[in-house]
């Protein structure tokens, strides 16, 4: 046995300085790398009708009234209220939030869609 | 390796008497690994505390490799932890688990002994096994992503963060261990 070694142990310390210091490292590291891996980059909305089309981030709230509907921004998700098509499927779609989901009113040809990168994906195989 | 030989039939110097393969030093390494062993096997049967990555455990095992690397050295801190891989995979049944714990295990116990010899004085055995956590966990992570061929780079956080709890954990373990343990463990301390 090598008892050099285990004297040594006893009358080390259980903590350094330079452990606190690469123990702070570390954690930085981590925090960065967290940041690194889950940021998201920001998604536009794209409105589009027969004769109009704008696109605005989805991160400023806004209500934007067009002729059959108004599109509502609020809070990162994107939905449709008063519409006056027949089915008003639209309506219906509910809030999308997603890059590439889509809104559409087929009657009136208006197409709301969420351009971006999407996010991250892992899968993990079962 | 034939002058280790020849000391070891020197029974009466002083140098063969740390490099002598005798019955205590088997019987030391062999309890060290049935330790580690039974320990892991136990630890496997848990949920997973991270539900994200089924595979990160706390590496309660390692704590018997760092108290082989402290108490007997560098070859036979090698043979405790991969022995004890060897011999979960075959027991717990998982023999696939030893594609992923036997490069883990055989780097981070490389960079904890390279860290040992070299630090020792400024670092303590906490950080040391620390340090090994973290590598273990992000070895088994790149053997992950290359056999199921995905980029698993999204849980390297997670992993990260579980290996430098986990491995706190353990290194203050096998410190704890060390200094407590009585000195009649090791053998009478005259006869080397």
């Amino acid at each position: 046995m090598n008892f050099e070694n285990i004297e040594k142990l006893k009358k080390s310390k259980p903590i350094t300085v330079l452990d606190i210091i690469l123990f702070a490292v570390f954690v930085v590291a981590i925090g960065v790398s967290f940041w690194a891996v889950y940021r998201r980059p920001k998604s536009t909305v794209l409105i589009t009708a027969p004769s109009y089309s704008r696109e605005l981030s989805i991160s400023d709230n806004a209500v934007i009234e067009l002729e059959h509907l108004t599109v509502h921004i609020e809070l990162g998700k994107v939905w449709v209220t008063d519409s006056d098509c027949p089915d008003k499927i639209c309506e219906h779609t509910g809030k999308i939030s997603r890059a590439g989901e889509s809104i559409v009113c087929l009657p009136y040809g208006i197409v709301i869609t969420i351009n971006g990168r999407s996010d991250v994906q892992w899968v993990i195989g079962r | 390796m034939k002058r280790l030989l020849n000391k070891s039939i020197n029974i009466g110097s002083r140098e063969a008497a740390v490099n002598r393969f005798d019955a205590r030093r088997i019987s030391t390494l062999a309890l060290l690994t049935c330790i580690g062993l039974i320990v892991s096997i136990i630890e496997n049967m848990f949920p997973p505390p991270i539900p994200l990555a089924p595979g990160a455990k706390l590496g309660l095992g390692n704590v018997a490799s760092l108290i082989a690397l402290i108490v007997s050295g560098v070859p036979d801190a090698f043979i405790v932890a991969i022995l004890k891989c060897v011999l979960v995979a075959l027991i717990s049944g998982n023999v696939s688990a030893l594609m992923y714990s036997v490069p883990s295990a055989t780097v981070a116990l490389a960079i904890e002994i390279v860290l040992y010899k070299l630090l020792f004085g400024k670092m303590s055995v906490p950080m040391i096994s620390l340090i090994g956590a973290m590598v273990f966990n992000a070895v088994q992570l790149t053997v992950a992503s290359l056999i199921t061929r995905v980029n698993l780079i999204t849980l390297l956080p997670w992993l990260m963060l579980a290996g430098l709890l986990a491995g706190a954990f353990t290194g203050f373990l096998a410190y704890a261990i060390i200094l407590r343990l009585p000195y009649s463990v090791y053998g009478r301390k005259n006869k080397g």
